[in-house]
């Protein structure tokens, strides 16, 4: 099938903020993320033009695999996953990630992509299909059980 | 604080995908698309009866207004069907049957080929996917016969064929064709179209439906066309082959944060506005537009036409008013196209509605002053739907009002001077009561006084008022008005009104769907409604219910609430989850008691006797929501 839009391109400018978020929606799961990124962009190639907005594409089924995937294997609640960082002495990931798994998957991911990926919330909604109000409120409640699981106060 | 948040999270940048992700999906999917779990067909049917309910809710406020804007079928006319689409003229319909039958147009045979094609030169979708639908919808707000069958041809009760023959409009040419299932009667088939496969096109409120038939005969070799399309996000005022009167007004509403469009267009004229409003309270969104026929050389006093409600991400009307691009002219906006579209054909009528049944702007009124003494001997009647009473003049006649499914409740009360129409608009089970919305209205206070109920309304008196969470309808018509009402009609209308009431309420009492609740003590309550647990609050802007609620489907192990204004929920799991009046809501892990975030918020009302009545979908949970989704996603 001829090729409608360069995936090399996306893949360098997207494909590593999609790779977090669902590696946060996974609970730091490497494996899933790692399998559903690529899931995603196999099949975003294969469908080639039938597929007019690649990035939303990507991360709807990304996110499905993963879905598929943490409810295949029940993984999600057993013990801490391996996590990919340089030194985690030096920014707490391992506080961090124990907090992220107590929320839920779409919560993680709303979070990371908002707060992290530094995208707007009408973004967000739009790349995982959602609504702008249902993103809203899986930052709030997202936000507000981290800070307690964190100790910290909640101030918006 | 964001930057606060965004500093946190920091430590995620540490995680990388790893080296060959990129290289792996070179090779190809390693799942079949059906290996890729979509939405179960059980919670989308769920979620789209939820997301009307939703949308019925949140658009009446904007939409049942609207309807009384212009009355657009009364006067003068014949209405007359044609289809919507993919041409409304009576040659060109032969054409392409005759391009059909010599292989020149072979998707016109085919009903889904016909929805499809409709999804790919109206709706813009390059790759649009089609599905049988089960939700099934009928010309002239006739009732589907059957919702089981959805490869089969759905038989709509109460349209009679060759009924619609008049100048302009195609005649059934075979009548006689009918299929078995419904001889005398329309018979149309309903799609789902999606813009793409569902597994990338998460549908928030259902997907578009389009409605075909077979408008020249039936049978095989015969063509199909698009009868109606409807967007779960879009409401229109008129229904097919309504007569729409020069000078009326149409109107939709919209559920969106894209640009919505009204238009309309027929025999060259046509019109577009991408101006809305919306109420206040409310998420619904409203546009109104007036219909101006130009009626051109060739056009007759009636023709064919169309009324179009779409939502894009670019207004469809200029600043001009005018049609920037018809998408049922083969002109949808380009990528993504369309992201909603209701549409009916309806017959045009270049006559404007009678002067006559303008309703003048002010009074009079026809009563006045107090009643006089009351010389008439009365009965009471009681309604046998909805149980209301009403006294009656002995010698008046009197029509009880039924109509099946979603139609009119009531009765009217006729002498010899003066009829008295008191009558609810009602809903198929399980759909919203018209006119419903959030916050609910609270009944009337009763005795009812006709002075305050009745203004001026089409050739003579009208009022709403709220029974039993109802809104009901009075009509007054007697050929004295609009100047005052002689005695003894004066009388008798003012002991009418006034002598309406309601039984008295039980808690645990249901009418039309209405439930009795029991009036809490507190702020905030758990309360069990038709089987399921609720959450209802007390607030400064009146009660709160938020249900159903569950551990996954099963009891809780405990439920409270806290002295900050927070139900709290605690499951067998150990999981707990709380949630405030204002929806702030929340739970630890992602167990069973999280699963109910958010519940839907049903409306509460004080009856006529001051007894809380609510109304609730039982067994109703959507997705995520109501903890009956065994897991998130």
């Amino acid at each position: 099938m001829k090729s409608a839009h360069d995936y090399d391109a996306i893949w360098r400018g997207s494909g590593t903020t999609l790779w977090r978020a669902v590696y946060a929606y996974a609970g730091g799961r490497r494996d899933v993320a790692d399998d559903a990124v690529a899931e995603a962009f196999a099949r975003v190639m294969a469908r080639g033009a039938e597929v007019r907005e690649p990035l939303p594409y990507l991360y709807r089924v990304a996110f499905r695999v993963a879905s598929a995937e943490l409810a295949r294997s029940g993984k999600e609640a057993a013990e801490m996953p391996e996590i990919a960082m340089a030194d985690p002495s030096q920014n707490g990931l391992p506080d961090l990630m124990h907090a992220l798994k107590e929320l839920t998957p779409a919560q993680r991911a709303a979070i990371y992509l908002h707060y992290r990926a530094d995208m707007p919330v009408r973004e967000v909604a739009h790349l995982t299909g959602t609504s702008v109000a249902s993103v809203k409120v899986h930052l709030m409640r997202g936000r507000r059980r981290l800070a307690q699981l964190l100790g910290e106060e909640d101030d918006g | 604080m964001t930057e606060r948040w965004r500093k946190k999270l920091e430590g995620l940048d540490g995680a990388s995908p790893s080296d060959d992700v990129f290289e792996r999906a070179k090779q190809g999917p390693m799942h079949s698309d059906e290996a890729l779990p979509g939405p179960r067909m059980s919670t989308r049917v769920v979620t789209i009866v939820v997301a009307f309910l939703v949308f019925a809710l949140a658009i009446s406020a904007f939409a049942i207004p609207a309807l009384r804007m212009g009355n657009t079928s009364a006067g003068g006319g014949t209405a007359v069907l044609v289809p919507l689409w993919p041409t409304q003229d009576a040659d060109q319909l032969d054409q392409l049957q005759s391009d059909a039958a010599v292989g020149n147009a072979d998707w016109a045979l085919s009903p889904e080929a016909v929805a499809k094609r409709f999804a790919q030169d109206v709706m813009g979708w390059q790759s649009p996917v089609v599905k049988p639908n089960v939700h099934s919808f009928c010309a002239f707000g006739a009732e589907p016969d059957s919702l089981s069958t959805p490869a089969s041809p759905v038989a709509c009760a109460d349209l009679p064929v060759g009924g619609w023959s008049a100048p302009g409009g195609v005649p059934l040419e075979d009548p006689a064709a009918a299929p078995s299932s419904g001889a005398g009667k329309l018979s149309t088939l309903s799609y789902e179209i999606y813009p793409c496969d569902t597994d990338a096109c998460l549908v928030d409120l259902g997907p578009e439906i389009v409605q075909v038939y077979q408008p020249l005969r039936r049978g095989d070799g015969a063509i199909w066309t698009v009868l109606q399309a409807k967007s779960p996000r879009i409401t229109l005022s008129v229904l097919p082959a309504q007569i729409v009167h020069n000078g009326s007004t149409v109107s939709a509403g919209f559920l969106t944060n894209d640009v919505p469009t009204l238009a309309y267009s027929s025999c060259g004229s046509a019109a577009a506005s991408s101006a809305f409003h919306a109420p206040s309270g409310s998420d619904a969104k409203g546009i109104a537009l007036d219909v101006s026929l130009s009626g051109g050389a060739n056009c007759t006093d009636q023709e064919p036409g169309y009324v179009w409600a779409a939502t894009a991400k670019t207004a469809l009307g200029t600043e001009t008013g005018q049609i920037g691009a018809d998408p049922l002219q083969g002109q949808p906006p380009s990528s993504p196209g369309l992201l909603g579209l209701t549409a009916v054909p309806v017959t045009m009528v270049s006559a404007s509605l009678p002067a006559e049944t303008t309703p003048p702007k002010s009074p009079p009124l026809g009563l006045g002053g107090s009643p006089s003494m009351l010389a008439v001997a009365m009965t009471t009647y009681t309604d046998p739907f909805g149980g209301w009473t009403i006294d009656v003049p002995q010698d008046w006649t009197t029509k009880v009002i039924q109509t099946s499914g979603s139609g009119t409740q009531g009765a009217q009360f006729m002498g010899e001077n003066m009829s008295i129409q008191v009558s609810t608009q009602t809903a198929p089970s399980g759909s919203p009561p018209p006119g419903l919305t959030l916050p609910a209205t609270d009944d009337s206070q009763f005795p009812l006084v006709a002075n305050d109920l009745l203004t001026n309304v089409e050739g003579g008196l009208g009022g709403t008022f709220w029974g039993d969470g109802q809104t009901f309808s009075v009509t007054v018509l007697s050929p004295n008005l609009p100047e005052p009402l002689p005695e003894p009609e004066r009388s008798i209308l003012m002991h009418m009104i006034g002598s309406i009431s309601f039984k008295p309420w039980t808690v645990g009492e249901i009418r039309n769907q209405w439930v009795a609740i029991p009036t809490p003590t507190g702020d905030v309550s758990w309360i069990t409604v038709e089987g399921g647990l609720y959450m209802l609050f007390k607030t400064p802007d009146g009660y709160k219910l938020y249900g159903a609620i569950s551990c996954g489907g099963k009891p809780p192990r405990k439920t409270s609430s806290r002295a900050d204004g927070f139900a709290v929920l605690d499951c067998p799991d150990g999981t707990s989850w709380e949630m405030d009046a204002g929806g702030a809501s929340g739970g630890d892990g992602s167990g069973e008691a999280v699963w109910n975030d958010p519940p839907p918020q049903w409306p509460v009302v004080t009856a006529h006797d001051g007894t809380l009545i609510a109304w609730v979908l039982p067994g109703v949970f959507p997705p995520g929501t109501g903890g009956s989704s065994p897991a998130p996603g």
